[in-house]
């Protein structure tokens, strides 16, 4: 992940017109856009809704502002409402699979099963609601603070904070339930 | 497990995988860059000409000024007249469009021209003089414009109406063809019979008086013009008439156009003009001018009849 002065810079470019530092800002953050939008659409609708949400951030940079949340909460914003956008399009059976929890099926899961710890944790992840899922993931997959999730998740920053103490309380019951 | 704990734990097991973009998503961010960069150069103008189209009142006044400017180019191209507000609306706007005496000059012209294509010498004649009042009163720029094809119209039309009917009075069938005011187009004048100039071919400002022989019955009337319904009769015989009032008509902006042998007399507009009408009408010699008569008379008295227009009477014997 690159640094804040680093990101600024890039951004800058980005903002000229510099296709070089876009192709930057678009590796450097892919997985954890892809890894995000992983939670709730399948690998290649994934993949093309990051796609999508980096097409619409060069459209769109004009408006984008160092004020707010910062870059990564403003493109992790444009990838929720393309995704959002998809489950509109794909009707109702689409969002059910959103609403669904996710099967760990990847070797990470697999790798985490070996773990005692990371199964149960696993598996009462899976158990937390939608909205627990997505700020838990924004939060430590995606890396974002508090006041960036807030801005992705259009909510005040302290609602996420009350949010994110609340999701972990119910994670934690859920662990102490498999126990 | 504290908060920090769990979020680390989870932070181990949702870990995002590495992963890359492949080509073609690459390609694509290269080509919506370079569409958005096309599209900075193409937002300003378009955005800035949306929002001022989007404003009814500037659309109005921009249809308005396209129809007036339609209206004009057409009008410029096809030669027909505009009306005055139109008119000034249009040169306001910058478009060629003619001053409304240069606009009627042009139709008198086109008509003069007709005539003279049709041998219509009583037409010739009328828009003549026609064509002559309105160049006197046209401002020099207008004058300008209209002069170089006026003053080869008139020419020729003087030129057709003398060798239609030629001179009966020896010596003096020349014919008088001033060009347009202010024209340098030379005068052609044929030998005619010159006297001295009396009383009656006073010079107030400038006049052009024309003196010439008339047989009294070849005199006839063949111009009208406002301001010239006196016909006033001359006798035969030497008349009025200096070189240098002759002179002064050319330089005054009066002009002459004098067919002896049709004993057509046109008038034309001038300041100053101040011939008279003679007292003896003996001769049936008729001069039809506009506010002026002089006639070629020794005997005749002259009195003030006005200003602007000098009679040009050609007459032969």
């Amino acid at each position: 992940m690159a640094t804040r002065p680093d990101l600024e810079s890039v951004v800058e470019r980005a903002r000229r017109g510099e296709a070089e530092a876009w192709e930057t800002l678009y590796r450097s953050l892919y997985p954890r856009l892809l890894a995000y939008a992983r939670r709730q659409l399948d690998d290649d609708r994934a993949r093309d809704a990051v796609s999508e949400a980096m097409t619409r951030a060069v459209s769109g940079i004009g408006r984008f502002e160092w004020k707010g949340a910062g870059f990564e909460a403003w493109l992790f914003g444009i990838l929720r409402h393309v995704i959002v956008d998809r489950h509109r399009s794909a009707g109702r059976e689409s969002r059910l699979a959103l609403a669904a929890p996710r099967p760990f099926d990847d070797e990470a899961a697999d790798r985490l099963i070996e773990l005692d710890d990371s199964r149960s944790l696993r598996v009462a992840f899976a158990q937390l609601s939608l909205e627990d899922r997505e700020l838990l993931h924004l939060r430590v997959v995606s890396g974002l603070s508090s006041k960036e999730t807030a801005a992705v998740l259009g909510k005040r920053a302290g609602a996420v904070r009350m949010a994110q103490s609340r999701a972990l309380e119910r994670l934690r019951d859920l662990l102490a339930g498999a126990e | 497990m504290k908060d920090n704990e769990l979020l680390a734990a989870l932070g181990q097991l949702l870990e995002a995988e590495p992963a890359e973009p492949t080509p073609l998503e690459i390609d694509r961010l290269h080509a919506s860059v370079s569409a958005a960069a096309a599209s900075v150069f193409a937002t300003p103008g378009s955005r800035a000409l949306r929002s001022r189209l989007a404003r009814p009142v500037p659309i109005v006044v921009a249809a308005m000024l396209t129809v007036a400017s339609g209206a004009t180019a057409a009008a410029a191209l096809t030669g027909v007249t505009l009306p005055a507000p139109l008119r000034s609306v249009a040169t306001a706007v910058g478009l060629p469009v003619d001053d409304a005496s240069v606009a009627t000059a042009k139709s008198v012209l086109a008509d003069l021209q007709t005539a003279l294509a049709a041998g219509d010498r009583a037409r010739i004649a009328a828009d003549a003089g026609r064509l002559r009042d309105l160049i006197v009163a046209m401002s020099a720029d207008d004058r300008a414009r209209i002069e170089p094809s006026a003053g080869r119209l008139l020419a020729h039309a003087a030129r057709v109406l003398t060798s239609t009917e030629p001179s009966k009075h020896p010596g003096t069938n020349g014919t008088e063809i001033s060009p347009a005011p202010g024209s340098s187009e030379p005068t052609t004048e044929a030998p005619r019979t010159e006297t001295p100039s009396t009383e009656g071919s006073s010079t107030e400002g400038s006049s052009s008086t024309t003196t010439e022989a008339r047989s009294p019955s070849d005199s006839t009337q063949s111009g009208t013009r406002e301001g010239s319904t006196e016909p006033t009769t001359t006798p035969p015989g030497p008349s009025e008439g200096s070189s240098a009032a002759n002179d002064a008509s050319t330089t005054s902006g009066d002009t002459t156009i004098a067919t002896n042998a049709s004993r057509e007399q046109l008038s034309a507009g001038g300041d100053g003009a101040t011939g008279t009408p003679t007292t003896p009408t003996t001769s049936p010699s008729t001069s039809v001018t506009g506010d002026t008569t002089t006639t070629p008379t020794t005997t005749s008295t002259t009195s003030p009849t006005g200003t602007g227009d000098t009679t040009i009477g050609a007459t032969s014997n």
